[in-house]
């Protein structure tokens, strides 16, 4: 099924269908350099390769403190108490794994776009988990929105080592974000499908430990994003929204919107019968503007880190260059 | 522009324009696009939902060109016009101008210079059949009316016309009327005149027959007209007229820029007092050309020319001054003197074909050589007497007051030219009859009103361009004791004194009188030269009347006024362009016609008992007019703070604008149609 886009350009992405469609050699050999970056310092399940803010076993000294009743003896610095007769235990930095959290948007509108927004948002999915498994976080996917696959919210979780990349790249083939069934006959129970708000309480609840979660979608919801951002916001993750736009949502005028149209949201089925005119466009980049601004200040409220992602734009390029200067990646 | 049926026009646009935008709504197919989500476009909908209710309507081009076409079409059934000047539902007041300069030829070029090429008669008369500025200004005027009553399906009001031609004076054609048939042959009945062109009492009619009044006859507003002008713009008293502020005055100027005439301005013939078988002719030439004008000049008698300018005349050209004000060339030609003792005809002609033939030629007729038969009537008076007996006269004859009276009834009133009365009033019972009367004292007209006596009057004010006091000077007189009368209207007071009028003129019902209401004797005018000049004056302006008249001259518009005896029967007028026309006389013995039309030469006749054969007097009319001469036509009026531009008519125009709508509208079907075609071929 070609992408569905205003204009009848040839699709520029096309769906991948093993995991090398996902993401190819060179990009993995890049990616292999790079790690996945938290802000703050968070305390993993297993020692891993990251400083932890909870002192523990490790072979870097961190600090005195005094023993308490229950501490672990081997702890003890026995040197300190022959000295001064009183017990203090050694604390060590704890170096430990990361939990990297991604979860993608596989609702309809996301299967929108030239190039198309939710293929791209696998590729990036992929990437970003690549780069988790190679740096043995612990890489945890999940996509919601989907009647596909029995509805649901869809998670793959704690994978971590190089091994695990076919395994994810296969659990990111067979996402699909089906159309609405007001739309398509073909789709699944409409009810098995769940919301934004839904998933992110879902995900906010069944956190594992800590660490960075990526959420991948165009946050063009109509009941708004600010619910379930607000399930992550203070839950011990350092979360990036990234909102992936197509070209024709950016610039519309740009990519052949023109006319008397009849516009029918993938999603709800809702119809907007607009006549095309340069006011209409103007307002229409104003809105847009507006509501990206909106998003981002909410965000930056709450600890979030927003990216707009133009799904033109080429998948290296983001990883190394724009991605590393955003502090998700090093 | 105007619209000849505007109603039909918005009756359509309304019929069918909301329709098809309605079916645009209907019919209108959107191209169904699915898209991520109508989140923002419908947030960006309603932000200029509000401001444009119609955004789905624009870049239609397909509607566009079909508004366009009903539009057009709509346009063209309103009928407009433009040039058209006339405004349809009101009041239109046609002022054609058929004073002497609206004769030029000049309208047709072409034809004038064929004709000036072509002149080889010498009389300076054009073709009859050449086409005049008034002809012009009548067919452009009808031409308006018919645009104006060009009906369309719905009709529509078109208002009201009158019509005024005005010459020296003006004359309505037809009072407002909406009857196309009447307004138009009311235009075509205007006669062309030649007279002077003063608008004054045209705009005065206009303006009282738009003047509207209340239940109780009281005014109560006046309804502003469009007033259409036809003029060459040469208007005597267009410096006296404003227009006001609601009218709206628009002018078709007549005539060509490079209009050519030279005329006869002045004539004048006398008899020599020495010799009255010779008479004395001067003439007076004038041109309004921007050059010189070259010609020759012939002095005929009854027809016959008897005298030629041995060289050719040269009129200066017309100068204007750094004002504008434009003053015609003159030159003057004294002729030798001819022999003539009889009545002749004296006719002074230019021998050249320009566009205004009327003053090319003026005539005056010259009485035959005559002296008067005066009757002194009541007491011997030494210094009248003394006076009229060192005059040439005919005859000199002294009457007492009975003898005078006695004559009445025998009709020996007849066998004088002038009675002197000396203090006579008439007996009781009695009225003087027609005649021409010099009164010194008495009360011969009870409308003198006496009523007592004033003492020590001086002149205070005289009619000094009177032709009774050429060369008298009253300023030294001194009246010791005069008698109070109080005049009629009709009395004409030619000098007076604080306390009243102390010399009095009549000419009413055939008595042509100069009433002195003093004796001389009372006075120490017989002392002064005045009074010998006085009497000789009086005596030839009440002698010479008609005569005097005919050798004045008469110019278009006036009255031609003269005695004829008292038994004239069947009056005929020969008209200068040879037709005849009975005239009836309410007064006996008092000829009046007029007002006189046209220049040329006229002939009263008439038979008269005991005497052979019809009588026979001839009067000329001349136009002697230097302002109507100047016939090119002026570009600007002002009209008190008021410019009004003329515009150059032309009747072939046609300004009905239907026809270009109803292609154009075409053209956009077509347009339409292609425009379809590549939509539902792509």
């Amino acid at each position: 099924m070609p992408p569905t886009t205003f204009s009848n350009k040839p699709p520029i992405m096309k769906r991948p269908e093993r995991v090398d469609e996902l993401i190819d050699g060179r990009l993995m050999a890049r990616l292999g350099q790079i790690d996945i970056v938290s802000r703050k310092i968070f305390a993993g399940k297993v020692q891993g390769e990251r400083r932890s803010k909870r002192r523990g076993v490790s072979v870097e000294f961190a600090d005195y403190r005094p023993y308490v009743h229950g501490d672990d003896l081997r702890f003890v610095d026995w040197n300190i108490y022959g000295r001064l007769d009183r017990l203090f235990l050694k604390v060590f930095l704890e170096e430990e794994d990361l939990s990297l959290v991604i979860v993608v948007d596989a609702s309809p509108s996301m299967r929108w776009g030239n190039p198309d927004k939710f293929v791209f948002a696998q590729r990036l999915a992929m990437s970003l988990g690549y780069v988790g498994l190679v740096n043995h976080n612990r890489v945890s996917i999940a996509s919601y929105g989907s009647t596909a696959n029995g509805g649901g919210l869809q998670r793959i979780s704690n994978m971590r080592g190089r091994r695990r990349t076919s395994e994810m790249g296969q659990w990111l083939i067979r996402q699909d974000p089906t159309p609405n069934p007001k739309t398509d006959p073909k789709a699944g129970d409409p009810s098995t499908a769940v919301g934004f708000d839904d998933a992110m309480r879902t995900i906010a609840l069944s956190r594992q430990g800590r660490g960075v979660m990526i959420i991948l979608s165009d946050f063009l919801f109509k009941q708004g994003y600010e619910k379930g951002l607000r399930y992550l916001a203070g839950g011990g993750y350092d979360v990036f929204a990234m909102q992936i736009l197509s070209p024709e949502e950016i610039d519309p005028a740009a990519n052949g919107v023109s006319g008397d149209l009849k516009l029918v949201d993938v999603e709800d089925a809702d119809v907007s019968e607009v006549t095309v005119t340069p006011a209409l466009l103007k307002s229409y980049r104003d809105r847009l503007n507006a509501y990206c601004g909106q998003m981002r200040d909410f965000c930056v409220r709450r600890g979030i880190t927003h990216v707009l992602v133009d799904t033109a734009v080429d998948i290296d390029e983001l990883i190394m260059d724009y991605l590393r200067k955003r502090g998700l990646l090093r | 522009m105007t619209w000849l049926t505007p109603l039909a026009g918005v009756i359509l646009f309304c019929a069918t324009v909301p329709p098809l935008v309605a079916l645009y709504f209907l019919k209108l197919r959107r191209a169904s696009r699915p898209i991520a989500s109508t989140l923002l476009w419908k947030r960006s909908l309603e932000d200029i939902r509000a401001n444009a209710p119609f955004q789905r309507l624009r870049f239609n081009i397909l509607l566009f060109l079909q508004l366009l076409v009903l539009a057009l079409l709509a346009f063209a059934l309103a009928q407009p016009q433009v040039d058209a000047g006339l405004r349809r539902g009101g009041k239109t007041v046609l002022l054609i101008d058929n004073s002497a300069s609206m004769n030029a030829t000049d309208v047709d070029a072409e034809r004038a210079a064929r004709s000036r090429d072509g002149s080889g008669d010498g009389s300076g008369a054009r073709a009859e059949n050449q086409k005049t500025r008034l002809d012009l200004a009548k067919e452009l005027a009808i031409a308006k009316v018919e645009k104006l009553f060009a009906g369309g399906i719905f009709g529509g009001g078109s208002g009201e016309v009158m019509v005024i031609a005005f010459a020296e004076r003006a004359d309505v054609c037809c009072p407002f009327s909406d009857s196309r048939a009447q307004i138009i042959d009311a235009i075509r009945r205007i006669e062309p005149t030649d007279g002077r062109t003063k608008i004054g009492e045209a705009l005065a009619l206009a303006r009282a027959f738009t003047m509207t009044t209340d239940a109780k006859g009281e005014f109560a507003g006046a309804e502003p007209a469009a007033l259409e002008l036809f003029s060459d713009g040469r208007i005597e008293d267009l410096g006296e007229q404003a227009l006001r502020g609601d009218e709206a005055l628009r002018y078709t100027m007549m005539g060509s820029p490079d209009a050519d005439n030279a005329g006869v301005v002045a004539l004048a013939a006398e008899r020599s007092p020495d010799s009255p078988d010779r008479i004395q002719v001067f003439a007076g030439l004038g041109t309004g050309n921007a050059s010189s004008v070259t010609t020759d000049v012939q002095l005929s008698v009854d027809g016959n020319v008897v005298r030629i300018t041995p060289e050719p005349v040269v009129i200066p050209a017309a100068t204007t001054s750094a004002g504008g004000t434009t003053t015609s060339g003159r030159e003057q030609v004294v002729f030798t003197p001819i022999d003539q003792p009889r009545e002749a005809v004296i006719e002074v002609a230019i021998p050249r074909a320009d566009d205004l033939a009327v003053d090319n030629a003026a005539a005056l007729t010259v009485p035959p050589a005559r002296r008067l038969r005066v009757a002194l009537v009541g007491a011997e008076g030494f210094v009248i007497r003394s006076l009229l007996e060192g005059m040439a006269l005919e005859g000199l004859v002294q009457l007492s007051p009975e003898e005078f009276e006695a004559s009445w009834t025998a009709g020996g009133a007849d066998a004088y030219d002038v009675f002197v009365l000396q203090n006579y009033t008439p007996s009781e019972g009695k009225t003087l009859p027609p005649g021409r009367y010099l009164s010194f004292a008495g009360v011969p007209l009870k409308s003198l009103n006496a009523f007592g006596e004033h003492e020590r009057s001086r002149v205070k004010n005289s009619r000094d361009e009177h032709p009774a006091f050429r060369f008298v000077n009253l300023d030294d007189l001194f009246v010791s004791r005069a008698q109070a009368i109080s005049p009629l209207r009709e009395y004409d007071v030619l000098a007076e004194s604080a306390d009243g009028p102390l010399i009095v003129a009549l000419d009413q019902g055939g008595i042509r009188m100069i009433h002195v209401a003093f004796d001389p004797l009372e006075s120490n005018w017989p002392f002064l030269r005045a009074f010998v000049n006085f009497v000789p004056n009086a005596l030839e302006w009440l002698g010479a009347a008609g005569e005097a008249l005919a050798l004045a001259g008469l110019e278009p518009g006036e009255t031609a006024s003269f005695r004829i005896p008292a038994n004239a029967a069947n009056l005929a007028l020969l008209l200068p362009d040879g037709s005849s026309t009975p005239i009836t006389v309410r007064d006996p013995g008092q000829f009046s016609w007029g007002p006189i039309r046209r220049a040329g030469i006229y002939a009263l006749s008439w038979d008269e008992p005991g005497r052979e054969g019809r009588q026979t007097r001839r009067f000329a009319a001349n136009l002697l007019s230097v302002a109507e001469g100047r016939i090119v036509p002026l570009e600007k009026l002002t009209l008190g703070e008021k410019e009004v531009v003329g515009a150059r008519g032309t009747k072939n125009a046609r300004s009905a604008l239907w026809p270009a709508l109803l292609g154009l509208a075409l053209l956009m079907v077509l347009i339409e149609w292609w425009v379809y075609q590549r939509r539902t071929a792509g």
